[in-house]
């Protein structure tokens, strides 16, 4: 029989944020049904109220039109549902089989010892009959990330699930990998398995959905089938356009030189890289992952001691291995790119996590002065505009953008004579993104050098005063705004650029 | 990376006990005589204990700190019961259940209050030690002489005492469990990530109650083993040195501090790593002020040198 969900009037808020306000959303077996909003829209809240992670404050939940309870995560399991979770949900130090077996493992017949075995050979049979290779015994610990997939798509095929819910499958699968996930899709919507597949890959979700719909602030504001949409209208009304109002304003760095980095290498990370920052210019370095731009931009910050050549911060020579510490003492500042684990202390309150770096700052007789501090935290909040129900609230329960905002915060002191940031806007929305790029604008403004590192072509060629690309450690060239050619810088950091051809 | 390489980076413990072996016999013969292996033998029967009931929950990601001195107190449990009766039988049964009962309680706090496990457990630690001293005064001692005790204390099959193939036999049980049953793929879950594991439908809950009742009973053996070793009991035994000894032991044996990760044969290398310095120093004649300081150093010695090997590895690996 043909199995379908209907949640009607779902409704659940975390402290004073409505995250889903009076959803409706149904999902039918054999169909894709895609979810799709920006970070912080409300479509992995729905999904755990699905799946039994969070409980739902109002609304209900139906199966083949019978109410269903599910308070847990085993009753979504026991009605047929799994998930596929963005952070992976496996377990490091177990094998693949392991994992996919794990909470309801095969046993010996009358005894209570595992089957290794069978559940091998029952793994390596369901993958050969999806074509892929992986050996079941393999530890999760030792595979990529692809295979990490793999695996976790593979423990929902063997759950015996009819709904299958995936967050974002392809955001860590090489091209090859995804051509893959998308003949399991089809083959599973041809064995009458329903899949939710959140993503905002607008190729990918008219090319294996049947139907759209679109969260915005908690709500579903498009919902259709796929056939009936186009993809401007589901893009439109995900957001605004609020990133063509930002303009960059043409002008001339003419600062003062404030740190100058002469033939610096690293082994096998870096080579012979030169450049200058000057006070109020935004130097930009891009390139493509492992191209070691991010590797000398920590070392700027003074993360690394163990390189060659010469790095001068406002005409002294910094000395290798000085340490963090002494970076901020200068009034050098890091956003780092991994938010959550070397940004934030997540279970720390919003205020703490901004005042952290200011405390040496705000002591009076040696004590902390707490009037400085709420004076100061209030200040950051205000001028990064982040969203919190309050200064004490715990940071980790704020959205990806708002972290990123609050981990800005930190060094909007004036102090702060040199930023270093690293992919200042992965993973947060549009809007986040905007108000980012503003409080990067008003620093340089300011008087503040930027140094950043960013992946994204075009975030480059909107916000940069200069822009060096990077290919396998080195620097290959330099451009000036407004003289910046998108088309060779793409060649550059792909390693096909005209300097590159000798 | 070359099988030997492999094997020094998995086994790494191995090679540490056996290149221990061989310093202690290059100092001193006597050490590596079939005598002294076999007293090595008896006397790391109790902290064998606690590392095998340890194990389990540093796996699992919890402490387990009350052993030491609960082993104390079901020692002299014991001792009590049997200066009243005169047997061992209903001292065994009221160590086997206060124990199992002790183990519950840590189990029960850890899992369903939520506190962490440092917290429970090393109060359970103190109240332990006070309720020893409240039993026998300080100073006092009760013997414990006769058949249980000296069969169990000095009797041998195969020219080894009967504790050690004790202590092995559990060591074989846990291995199996370990290896071989879903408890033990559920304690790894549950040290890799707590959430993950629940999201898998483990009842994370028992598990952890189970865990802790395995290392309360664990510690019940340990003061048996403890009573027909000393051949009688007081509130002033070194509960803390045994516990202490029992992590080194797990933790010498690669066994991940933070939880996770950890082998049944690493922990027993570890164990005999241990026994083995803690024979030797006494046997060296090593002043007792200067013992601890000695032990300490060998573990760092030992690890250390182990940790750089590693770590140049891993750096020529990439």
């Amino acid at each position: 029989m043909t199995h379908r969900i209907d949640m009607t009037g779902i409704g659940k808020s975390f402290f004073a944020t409505r995250a889903l306000d009076d959803v409706d959303f149904s999902c039918v077996a054999g169909e894709v049904h895609a979810l799709v909003g920006l970070n912080g829209a409300g479509k992995s809240t729905l999904m755990k109220v699905l799946g039994g992670a969070i409980e739902r404050d109002q609304g209900r939940i139906e199966m083949d039109g019978r109410d269903v309870a599910i308070t847990g995560p085993a009753d979504a399991r026991a009605i047929g549902v799994a998930m596929i979770h963005q952070e992976y949900s496996l377990i490091d130090e177990l094998t693949v089989y392991d994992n996919i077996f794990l909470g309801r493992e095969l046993h010996r017949k009358g005894t209570p010892f595992l089957n290794k075995a069978e559940m091998a050979r029952r793994v390596r049979a369901e993958l050969k009959r999806f074509g892929l290779s992986l050996d079941p015994g393999r530890l999760v610990r030792d595979l990529n990330s692809g295979e990490k997939q793999i695996v976790e798509i593979m423990r929902a095929l063997m759950s015996e699930a009819w709904l299958i819910v995936m967050d974002e499958p392809t955001s860590a699968l090489s091209e090859g990998d995804k051509e893959r996930l998308f003949h399991f899709i089809r083959r599973m919507k041809s064995e009458g398995v329903a899949i939710i597949y959140i993503s905002h890959h607008m190729p990918e979700i008219f090319g294996i959905a049947e139907r759209v719909t679109v969260m915005r602030d908690g709500r579903i504001v498009l919902s259709e089938r796929t056939t009936d949409t186009t993809e401007e209208a589901v893009i439109s009304s995900m957001s605004g356009s609020e990133l063509d109002d930002f303009v960059k304003p043409h002008k001339a760095a003419e600062g003062e030189i404030l740190l100058s980095v002469r033939n610096v290498s690293k082994t096998a990370t870096y080579h012979d890289v030169s450049f200058d920052l000057r006070q109020g210019e935004i130097l930009m370095l891009t390139g493509l992952r492992g191209c070691g731009a991010p590797e000398l931009a920590k070392t700027v910050f003074g993360l690394d001691d163990g390189y060659r050549g010469d790095i001068a911060y406002r005409d002294v020579r910094l000395k290798p291995g000085r340490g963090p510490a002494a970076a901020v003492r200068d009034g050098m500042g890091l956003v780092t790119e991994n938010r959550d684990t070397n940004g934030i202390l997540a279970p720390l309150s919003v205020r703490d996590n901004i005042a952290l770096p200011f405390l040496e700052k705000s002591l009076s007789f040696g004590l902390i002065d707490n009037t400085r501090i709420e004076r100061l935290v209030d200040r950051a909040i205000r001028d990064t505009s982040a969203k919190t129900s309050s200064p004490s609230q715990e940071i980790r329960f704020l959205s990806g953008g708002n972290k990123q905002k609050i981990c800005f915060s930190r060094w909007l002191d004036r102090d702060l004579e040199l930023l270093v940031l690293l992919e200042p806007t992965r993973g947060i929305d549009v809007h986040a993104k905007a108000d980012i790029y503003r409080i990067i604008e008003e620093l340089a403004e300011r008087g503040v050098g930027l140094l950043i590192l960013s992946y994204e072509i075009d975030e480059v060629v909107m916000l940069a005063d200069r822009v060096i690309t990077f290919y396998e450690g080195r620097s290959i060239s330099e451009y000036v705004h407004p003289h910046f050619d998108k088309d060779r810088m793409l060649a550059d950091i792909a390693g096909t650029g005209p300097e590159q051809a000798a | 990376m070359t099988t030997v390489g492999k094997l020094l980076r998995e086994r790494n413990i191995i090679f540490v006990t056996l290149a221990c072996c061989l310093v202690f016999y290059l100092i001193n013969p006597r050490l590596l005589s079939l005598d002294n292996l076999s007293a090595i033998s008896r006397q790391i029967v109790p902290i064998g204990l606690i590392a095998l009931g340890q194990f389990f929950v540093v796996v699992s990601g919890n402490i387990d700190l009350s052993m030491g001195m609960a082993s104390v107190l079901f020692a002299i449990v014991l001792g009590v019961f049997f200066g009243m009766t005169g047997g061992v039988e209903l001292g065994l049964l009221a160590v086997v259940a206060s124990s199992l009962a002790l183990g519950f309680f840590n189990g029960v706090m850890v899992a369903k209050l939520k506190l962490p496990a440092f917290i429970v457990t090393l109060s359970v630690l103190f109240m332990a030690q006070g309720l020893s001293g409240l039993i026998i005064p300080r100073g006092q001692q009760i013997f414990l002489m006769g058949g249980f005790f000296s069969y169990v204390g000095s009797e041998t099959f195969l020219g080894i005492y009967l504790s050690f193939w004790f202590l092995v036999a559990l060591f074989g049980l846990a291995y199996v469990v370990y290896n071989h049953t879903r408890i033990g793929t559920c304690i790894i879950a549950i040290g890799n990530s707590e959430e993950n594991a629940k999201l898998a439908g483990i009842n994370i809950d028992r598990v952890k109650i189970g865990i802790f009742m395995f290392s309360g009973l664990c510690s019940g053996f340990a003061g048996v083993m403890l009573s027909t070793r000393m051949g009688f009991v007081q509130p002033g035994l070194d509960g803390n040195g045994l516990l202490l000894d029992g992590i080194a032991a797990i933790i010498i044996g690669g066994t991940l501090i933070l939880g996770g990760r950890g082998t049944i044969g690493g922990a027993f290398w570890g164990l005999l790593f241990i026994g083995l310095v803690n024979n030797a120093l006494n046997l060296l004649n090593v002043e007792d002020v200067w013992h601890q300081v000695f032990k300490g150093l060998v573990i760092l010695a030992a690890l250390g040198a182990n940790w750089i090997l590693w770590q140049s590895r891993e750096a020529t690996a990439h």
